[in-house]
């Protein structure tokens, strides 16, 4: 190991302090890269040879009015900034934090960055303001990440080159400016998103997914995003804290990666939970890999009685094998899991009945006793797999 | 019993690696220690890996005069997570967590020499986080860099950029 390695007598400080001090250009460059615009410009007076390097480092700017002792001071770094830096060149990142800022300071910042041809757009809010609507019909734009802004005024969105948008504690008004919003990138690959809220619910208009058919892959922790919208991911990554109001019919075609958290925090959004994950590997053909992480401690076993559903709370072996298990699933991870049930029959269903599985791998919950762990082990080592190379691991 | 559970669960979950086929490289350090390492883990050093290339295979011993034998364990730490996937931000918050102002350093510079990105993008992120906020003499202490401006000089330059050097942190200790 590390410790027990011979230390050799090493390079003397006082050359190592040189060759230091002489950090080579491009690594001066790259370490500016990565530091908030305040303080690579700060880098300009520690000496002769940095000082010229933060006017030709201005490709990615990150703004933090933390760092600042007001939004006053804020603000003018800011001003200044904007008028040293070397304007001939474009800015193609910028970063915004910012805990108070008036939406008329916010314009100018997005205006800037948005004048300035920016590709990659973060802004990061602590308190909920309206997005300047020229954000929204940017050419450049190809990553956009915002958190905390308010979508109020029917926006007008065309963002032809957009890529990846993650979207987090969004406020949209009515329904429609979220659908707006995604259908108005027609060709955005990668779509997260996370809390966010309709403030005036209404109903939801026909949905055209043809607009939005280049997605591959999604993170989605929220009730507003349509499954439908979903239909060509490659790669899908669904965080339910409730069970999912609408259960789309339609096949995820391409689908190959499938991680699931199941986080119920009230004991009756469970009770679907196995039926709808029967349905959905019915809707999944060339499933390869399929992640299950259980947050919750509910367990439909233990929920009081709601006789008309009593059996189709449980998990039951589908009548007709599903196509992914058949043909397509190498990789099954069920992630903090606790041996009841439904949970064990569901992992030997899997076992059972998935031809090609090479691993099936348990993460038990921490909190198992040994002896329902040994249990365990023994129920699901003898279980018979039909993949002859499938191996059983508990990590 | 518990005990039972765990070492039953281990013999199981070893995973049959294939008998490697393939020579092992070995890279040696500035001090001359010889690490031998999977040649899977020489491709994420492109430095190495084009070695490699250019004598087609036959030359398996590659001297790395510019690294210690003190950081190559770490680099090597660094590439086996990295092919097994398994670069998270836990792990790279216990990586950096034992190491010093100056082996991050070190290491910055052993990851340029060996061009490997992913560590190289990574130590630069730590080292931003290290000198984000602080004095321009921490700053000036941290990479050894001697300050060639008069008195005078830098008293204009802190004038004409007073705009950024607003609520700076106090200096920690210097940790070396």
């Amino acid at each position: 190991s590390m410790s027990a390695m011979s230390r050799r007598p090493r390079v003397g400080i006082q050359q190592k302090e040189d060759r230091l001090s002489g950090l080579p250009d491009v690594l001066i460059d790259h370490i500016l890269s990565f530091l908030p615009t305040k303080d690579a410009v700060a880098t300009s007076i520690l000496s002769k040879h940095w000082k010229p390097f933060w006017r030709a480092q201005q490709l990615k700017l990150y703004f933090d009015d933390r760092s600042f002792p007001s939004t006053f001071a804020f603000l003018q770094f800011f001003s200044s900034f904007m008028d040293m830096r070397d304007n001939t060149l474009p800015i193609l990142s910028f970063h915004l934090i910012c805990q108070s800022l008036s939406y008329v300071d916010f314009h100018r910042f997005a205006f800037e960055a948005i004048m300035n041809g920016v590709e990659n757009l973060t802004i990061d809010l602590f308190l909920p303001t309206r997005l300047p609507p020229l954000v929204l019909t940017s050419l450049n734009l190809l990553v956009l990440k915002l958190k905390r802004v308010t979508l109020n005024n029917a926006p007008n969105v065309e963002l032809p080159s957009l890529k990846v948008l993650h979207l987090e504690s969004v406020t949209f008004t009515y329904h429609e400016y979220l659908e707006r919003l995604v259908y108005g990138c027609p060709i955005l690959e990668e779509l997260e998103t996370k809390d966010l809220r309709v403030e005036i619910p209404n109903m939801y208009p026909p949905t055209d997914i043809s607009t939005i058919s280049n997605l591959i892959r999604a993170n989605i922790s929220d009730y507003l995003i349509q499954f439908e919208w979903l239909h060509n991911v490659e790669h899908l990554h669904l965080h339910l804290n409730r069970n999912p109001h609408s259960v789309y019919s339609g096949v995820f075609h391409k689908l190959t990666y499938l991680d699931i958290i199941f986080n119920f925090d009230h004991e009756p959004f469970a009770i679907f939970k196995w039926q709808w994950l029967g349905k959905l590997l019915q809707n999944t053909p060339i499933l390869q890999t399929l992640i299950i992480h259980e947050v919750s401690k509910v367990h439909v076993d233990v929920l009081p009685s709601f006789k008309e559903w009593d059996l189709e709370r449980e998990w039951s072996d589908p009548k007709i094998v599903p196509e992914c298990l058949l043909s397509h699933l190498t990789t099954c991870s069920l992630e903090n899991y606790s041996p009841i049930n439904c949970e064990l029959r569901f992992a030997k269903y899997v076992m059972q009945n998935s031809r090609l599985l090479s691993s099936m791998t348990i993460q038990s919950d921490k909190l198992l006793d040994a002896d329902a762990n040994l249990q365990m082990f023994i129920d699901l080592s003898s279980c018979p797999r039909i993949s002859p190379t499938c191996k059983l691991l508990f990590v | 019993m518990a005990e039972e559970v765990s070492s039953q669960m281990n013999s199981l979950s070893i995973s049959e690696t294939n008998p490697s086929s393939s020579a092992t490289i070995s890279l040696v350090s500035g001090d001359d220690i010889v690490f031998k390492v999977e040649p899977t883990i020489a491709k994420e050093m492109e430095t190495v890996q084009s070695f490699i290339d250019e004598t087609d295979g036959k030359i398996t011993t590659i001297p790395l005069p510019n690294i210690s034998s003190h950081d190559l364990p770490y680099v090597i730490e660094y590439c086996e997570k990295s092919i097994a996937g398994k670069i998270t931000k836990e792990f790279e918050a216990e990586f950096v967590k034992k190491l010093n102002n100056e082996e991050v350093k070190e290491l910055f510079l052993a990851a340029n020499y060996l061009n490997i990105k992913k560590l190289l993008d990574f130590l630069s992120q730590v080292i931003a986080d290290r000198i984000a906020n602080k004095s321009v003499e921490y700053v000036r202490r941290y990479f050894g860099i001697e300050n060639d401006f008069t008195p005078e000089e830098e008293a204009k330059l802190r004038e004409e950029l007073a705009w950024t050097f607003t609520g700076v942190d106090p200096d920690d200790e210097d940790e070396n």
